[in-house]
């Protein structure tokens, strides 16, 4: 309806414009509308629903296009609003040029005037309110520059040629945009007299006279007057194109069947457009393609309103490939296949199949041709209806269902292609019955036969129909078994698995399932060859084994369900158990057959089927064998849990004993794999419940290792050295001592140290017992425990692996601990054994100065001076030896030292002082040449030895000094007396200065020990100056100095 | 090991820090030095001869003051560090710093319990161990720390001064002096092995090869304090006062605590006092007294310049004249 509105709009702005010549052609439209074969009312059996609206026959675009046909130079690329909106602005300004603009202005101006009438051509009464948006005008401003411009053209008219196609372009304008009436169509004749005019002008011209001349009359349709009209027609016709001559031939169909707007308005049709339509219709292969669909669509409307009853479709004016690729070609193929199939039946009888066959070939074929058409209506439904209902006759006269079959499936497959399922849902649904009744027909037939190719068929037939009918999945399920009972019966397992399989897939419901899965299974084992005992001990013979491992998988299938649903209570799960996992370790798979029988012990709490025990015993086997310790413990601790004693045949496993296997390899397994926390959890357990067993104290040394890695490291060291206490005969003890080695090194735990020395030392003798033993001293050193640490030394001594270097420095590292924590009585033998055993000089100047320090607190000078005699009867020079010579000489001398200084004089009792002076000089002379002959053998015995030189030098002068003479001798005596103290008193001067160069000298040539050198310093008087790096063994110079002279006196 | 962050902060990256973040043990020897330079007390005389008094003073001999920077460490900050709950190296340098030294012992052991065989943390406890004159048991860590890491040659510093600590023989201190010389070998122990070796050398009499060490010392460490100290004590051994006095008011020059100050015024008095100069005389005389008015009684530095300005008065009073040690 909106198209017709949209019609009458157009329709009165074409009244206005003058487009008389569209007029006939709306009309045709209209009629074409109504015409009750397009309209929506059923009218009657044959009357079909309009399946698409008519194709509006003239665009609004086509008037105006065709006056666009002229050669103009100006409106021939005018075919966008923007542009035309770009002409009627230059046309805005064209109108306020001068009087005495050139020619050229009134061309152009004709130009935009063309172009305004071809825009409201083209858009109609509306479109001109879609100008001054472009124009920047108001709708009244527009409609006074059309009509401006319409006068303007009159006025431009005058300026042209006579005879010129501007000149008769400007006519038709003039005509054309006023009133139609006969002053225009006068008008408009001197366009078909000018001879520059174009052809299709004139033939626009002549139209839109014919027309208005044919339909002028309000009666119009008087045969008298249609006569005059044909005759003018023969008249103009020659003169014309052929484009022209269709539109007029047209025009007189049209008027002989009385058709005016759109209408059938007289009853009477007279015969004589028969002539008219034929002559368009014979002239269409001559006009272009376009102009000849719009001519066969007229041809075909008149046809058809000519028409008293309903049209004969068996002979259509036009052939019906003219109709392709317009509306029409859908619907008049169908009415004309319905009427040819009606006529083929007319009168015949139907006696074979064959025949039948022969009739409906021809509609086949042509309903073939109408399906490629996207369409459907009551005529398709109904030939389609025809179709079926003949060829099911056709099948139940000779069974032929391959034949019955074919032409459902064929129907099915147009109406799916053709997207009309909607349209044609009840015919599908009887198609569909059609077919299941076909299919329930074939395989009842079928399932009893054992003939496998006539099952095979019956197979294919089911295969068509699900594909092509897709019946519902319980339908489905149900064909699927059937063709699975079809294979097996016929011995082809592997199609009847493949069935019930897909029989499966469409089931929703577990149990349902697991039925088919079953029946999968059963055909299945007899593929593979699998019995359907459980073979414990042998594994079955003659195995398919590549059935076998589809087999595995309906299994796995069925228990996947039978698991997610709960449905062990309701199925035999330890059947499908102990088979897959036979079947599993049958193909390799040993640790998943395990798994699957140690998750089946913990799930299927049924155990008293019979395969539960031979279940538990190869889970336990396999777990081991493949080392899988976690889950063996886990397994184990089901089994202990639950009582379940794992058995196969005669043979038993000890749980027990698997698990605490499990904890001891599981535990080390994980300390491999650095994941301390757990290993050490584990192995913790095991000590805790299995701690006699024979892997206790390997577990232990594994837990050490543990503890240590989870960074326990003391209760790592403790539990080595607990292993090492209560399991000497541990075969991993040399290993575990060095790992406590190494760990006490690191902890700097020194005791722990000592313990890991003494139990590798205890038991090896090794070269890394020697090692770790002289590592030993100084932590024996540090304990001051000095017999073990001397037991140590000796034990090193003994090695085989000692160098003489080595036990050197033994002997002086002995002497270094029994000077410092030895007893006396150690001491003096000690030192005695190492005097007769060593050659070292350092370790007998050593021993020897030990021994010299005994004989000095015993003040046994006479040991000293054995002590002497022994050291120079070895004849060895060596430094250390010349001290220890020095200082036992140092010593006898400080031992021997005069005793005149140890006594009071008494002057009276003097007999003769020059005397006694002269013994005391002789004395302390044999005595400072005692002490200085000790600086030719050692440098710190040089500066001791000078030290108390210089004491007993001043005792001596303090001496001397208390000894005087009695008055009673002479002057002369006593002259001597004084002579000789003085001389006495120098030469003691003499003597200390030269003793302290003499010490300064050796000191400073050989060097010395610390004390001697600070004592050097003392003596020169720079003492101060003495800073020494071991300054924290004493306080200073002064104190300990003092102290020494303490010990001296 | 004292976190190179918690240092650097400190000294914000000052040139030395740099120089001395590349030095593996150089953390070590910024602790024990600025517990030298700041744990004034440690080294005094009036402790009797307490060893662990001691100990700090011998660190000093070792480091001489090549980080002056490190007296900047406050004792505030080192008593937080010490007073941390957590058991961390710092912690025990802090202790040891702090001369706590059991604890200090205690707190390694602990580290090394929660991270065995870190050879930092071993080298903590050998430097413990030192502070505590624990010299047997230093042996066998330092011997270990070596044998894991023979880079670490700090170490062989510390086996040195044990050995000097035990020695009894020549040979004692020839060894001492051959570990000194493997802790030559790096760089970043040499001036520190230079600075023992001349006092060992010193201390045996040895002047000339002490004087050589010195100067290796003082050009390996960018003349150092403890350096020019040295140098100062060994030329004035030889009687070149003039070069011993020049090379002792040049130390003064360098930033160093009181405690180090009074000790080079104490050098540079007995310099002076040995000269002939009647002006020198009277400059030692300031000196002294006052090292003597600033330092504690029982500071070993008072008692010994005390004695010094007794020595003098004694031998003016005996109207002058070269007074010997036997009239003391």
């Amino acid at each position: 309806m909106q198209f017709l509105a949209y019609m009458s709009a157009w329709f009165s702005c074409q009244l206005r414009t003058g487009r008389a010549a569209t007029y006939l052609l709306v009309v045709l439209v209209v009629l074409l509308v109504t015409h009750p074969l397009y309209s929506q009312e059923p009218a009657g059996e044959e009357d079909m629903a309009p399946l698409i609206p008519f194709e509006l026959t003239h665009s609004t675009t086509s008037l105006a296009r065709y006056v666009m046909q002229y050669p103009s130079e100006y409106v021939q690329s005018v075919t966008t609003l923007a542009e035309f909106s770009a002409l009627a602005a230059e046309f805005k300004s064209l109108l306020h040029q001068d009087e005495q603009a050139a020619l050229k202005a009134a061309k152009a101006r004709l130009k935009v005037a063309l172009s305004l009438k071809y825009h409201m051509d083209k858009l109609g009464i509306e479109g001109i309110h879609t100008l001054p948006e472009q124009l920047q005008m108001s709708p009244a401003a527009t409609s006074r520059l059309y009509r401006q411009a319409s006068r303007q053209v009159y006025t431009d008219s005058t300026l042209l040629q006579k005879h010129s196609a501007s000149k008769a372009l400007y006519q038709y304008y003039r005509m054309t945009a006023g009133p139609v009436d006969a002053r225009s169509m006068a008008g408009l004749a001197k366009v078909l007299k000018d001879k520059s005019a174009p052809l299709a002008l004139k033939m626009r011209v002549y139209l839109q006279q014919l027309h208005f001349e044919a339909l002028a009359d309000e009666t119009m349709m008087s045969l008298a007057k249609l006569r005059a009209v044909e005759r003018q027609y023969y008249t103009r016709v020659r003169g014309i194109s052929i484009q022209a001559r269709v539109f007029a031939e047209l025009t007189l169909a049209a008027a002989y069947v009385g058709v005016k707007d759109g209408l059938k308005l007289r009853t009477q049709t007279y015969p004589q457009h028969v002539e008219f339509l034929k002559r368009a219709a014979g002239s269409l292969d001559r006009l272009p393609r376009p102009m000849a669909r719009q001519v066969t669509k007229e041809v075909f409307m008149i046809w058809q309103l000519a028409a008293d009853q309903r049209p004969q479709y068996r002979r259509l004016p036009v052939p019906l490939n003219q109709l392709i690729a317009t509306p029409y070609y859908g619907p008049v193929l169908e009415r004309y296949a319905l009427a040819r199939y009606h006529h083929s039946l007319s009168g015949q009888l139907v006696s074979s199949a064959t025949q039948a066959r022969e009739l409906l070939r021809p509609l086949e074929s042509t309903y073939r041709k109408l399906l490629r058409v996207q369409s459907a209506s009551s005529y398709q439904r109904e030939i389609l209806q025809r179709m079926l209902r003949r060829h099911q006759i056709i099948y139940q006269q000779t069974g032929d269902y391959v034949g019955y079959e074919q032409h459902l499936h064929w129907q099915l497959t147009e109406l799916r292609r053709s997207g009309l399922a909607v349209d044609t849902a009840q015919h599908l649904a009887q198609l569909h019955a059609e077919y299941d009744a076909l299919v329930d027909q074939q395989i009842a037939r079928q399932v009893p036969a054992t003939v496998a190719a006539t099952g095979a068929a019956t197979i294919r037939l089911v295969d068509r129909y699900i594909k092509w009918v897709r019946p519902p999945a319980a339908a489905v399920v149900a064909l699927y078994e059937s063709q699975a009972k079809i294979y097996v019966m016929g011995g082809d397992y592997r199609r009847g698995v493949q069935r019930y399989l897909k029989a499966k897939h469409l089931v929703a419901e577990p149990q349902e399932k697991i039925r088919l899965l079953d029946l999968a299974i059963q055909y299945q084992a007899k593929l593979a060859r699998w019995p359907r005992t459980y073979q414990w001990l042998q594994p079955p013979a003659q195995v398919m084994v590549v059935h076998l491992r589809p087999l595995r998988e309906l299994y796995e299938e069925k228990l996947a369900l039978v698991r997610q649903d709960q449905l062990a209570l309701a199925t035999d799960p330890w059947h499908d158990v102990a088979h897959l996992g036979l079947i599993l370790r049958y193909l390799g798979h040993h640790l998943r057959a395990a798994q699957l029988f140690a998750d089946a012990l913990v799930r299927f709490e049924d155990y008293s089927h019979g395969a539960v025990e031979p279940a538990a015993y190869l889970a336990m086997s396999i777990y081991e064998n493949q080392k899988q310790w976690q889950r063996l413990e886990d397994l184990g601790m089901v089994l202990k849990q639950r009582q379940l004693q794992p058995q196969l045949g005669a043979k038993r496993l000890d749980v027990d004993h698997k698990i605490a296997l499990a904890l001891a390899f599981g535990g080390r397994q994980l300390l491999r794999e650095q994941q301390y926390s757990a290993s050490v959890d584990k192995f913790a357990r095991f000590l805790q419940f299995y701690g006699m067993h024979a892997l206790a104290p390997r577990v232990r040394f594994d837990y050490a290792q543990g503890l240590w890695g989870d960074t326990q490291y003391r209760e790592g060291l403790t539990q080595l050295e607990g292993i090492l206490r209560e399991y000497p005969q541990f075969e991993g003890y040399k290993a575990a001592v060095s790992l406590g080695l190494d760990w006490s090194m690191d902890l700097a735990h020194e005791k722990a140290v000592l313990f890991f020395i003494q139990a590798y030392t205890a038991r090896y003798q090794d070269r890394r017992s020697f090692e770790l033993r002289i590592k030993a001293i100084e932590l024996y050193h540090y304990q001051e425990t000095f017999k073990d640490s001397y037991r140590n030394i000796q034990q090193i001594k003994a090695s085989p692996f000692v160098t003489p270097a080595m036990a050197v420095r033994m002997d002086l590292k002995t002497l270094e601990l029994l000077e410092e924590s030895g007893s006396q009585q150690d001491v003096s033998t000690i030192t005695s054994q190492l005097i007769r055993s060593s050659k070292d000089p350092r370790v007998l100047a050593k021993a020897y100065e030990m021994q010299m320090n005994l004989a000095l607190a015993r003040r046994d000078k006479a040991a000293l001076k054995v002590i002497e005699m022994a050291l120079q009867q070895r004849g060895l020079l060596s430094p250390d030896i010349k001290e220890v010579i020095a200082m036992s000489r140092l010593h006898q001398l400080v031992m021997s030292q005069p005793q005149f200084l140890d006594h009071q004089v008494h002057n009276i009792a003097l007999r003769d002082p020059l005397a006694y002076l002269r013994d005391i000089l002789k004395i302390y002379t044999q005595l400072s040449k005692q002490y200085l002959e000790l600086c030719t053998l050692s440098s710190s015995g040089c500066v001791a030895a000078v030290g108390y030189l210089q004491s007993i030098t001043r005792r001596t002068r303090t001496h001397i000094d208390d000894v005087e003479t009695n008055d009673d001798y002479d002057q002369k005596v006593q002259q001597e007396f004084l002579s000789f103290k003085s001389y006495m008193e120098r030469t003691l001067e003499d003597t200390l200065a030269r003793s302290t160069q003499v010490a300064h000298n050796v000191s400073r040539q050989r060097g010395g020990l610390p004390v001697m050198i600070q004592r050097m310093l003392w003596l020169e008087g720079k003492d101060w100056n003495f800073d020494p790096l071991t300054s924290g063994a004493g306080s200073g110079f002064v104190s300990w100095y003092v102290k020494d002279l303490d010990h001296v006196e | 090991m004292l976190s190179k962050e918690l240092v650097l902060g400190w000294r914000g990256g000052s040139r030395s820090w740099q120089w001395c973040a590349r030095l593996p043990s150089c953390t070590l020897v910024v602790v024990l030095l600025a517990g030298v330079w700041l744990g004034a007390g440690c080294a005094t005389l009036g402790s009797g001869g307490d060893s662990q008094a001691q100990a700090p003073k011998l660190v000093l001999y070792q480091m001489g003051s090549l980080f002056p920077e490190y007296s900047e460490i406050s004792m505030g900050q080192w008593s937080q560090l010490a007073t941390s709950p957590k058991i961390s190296l710092d912690k025990v340098y802090a202790l040891i710093v702090l001369n706590r030294p059991e604890q200090a012992l205690a707190a390694a052991r602990r580290y090394l319990n929660r991270h065995p065989g870190d050879l930092d943390g071993m080298e903590a406890l050998v430097n413990v161990l030192y502070a505590r004159k624990n010299l047997a048991l230093l042996v066998y860590h330092a011997r270990h720390v070596l044998a894991q890491d023979p880079n670490r040659t700090h170490m062989w510093n510390v086996l040195g001064l044990a050995h000097v600590y035990t020695a009894r023989t020549l040979a004692d201190f020839r060894e001492a002096e051959a570990y000194f010389a493997k802790a030559l070998t790096q760089p970043e122990s040499a001036a520190v092995a230079y600075l023992n070796l001349g006092f060992l050398h010193l201390e045996m009499g040895a002047v000339e090869r002490a004087k050589h060490a010195f100067s290796e010392a003082e050009d390996a460490c960018g003349g150092c304090v403890p350096s020019k100290l040295g140098l100062g004590i060994t030329l004035r051994r030889q009687n070149l006062l003039k070069e011993a006095e020049l090379y002792l008011r040049s130390a003064l020059k360098a930033p160093m605590s009181h405690k180090a100050r009074y000790k080079l015024y104490f050098h540079l008095a007995l310099t002076l006092t040995e000269g002939e100069d009647r002006k020198g005389r009277q400059e030692a005389m300031d000196l002294l007294v006052e090292i003597v008015s600033e330092l504690d009684e029982r500071d070993e530095l008072y008692i010994k310049s005390q004695a010094v300005i007794n020595e003098i008065a004694l031998n003016q009073d005996d109207s002058g004249g070269a007074a010997t040690r036997g009239g003391l």
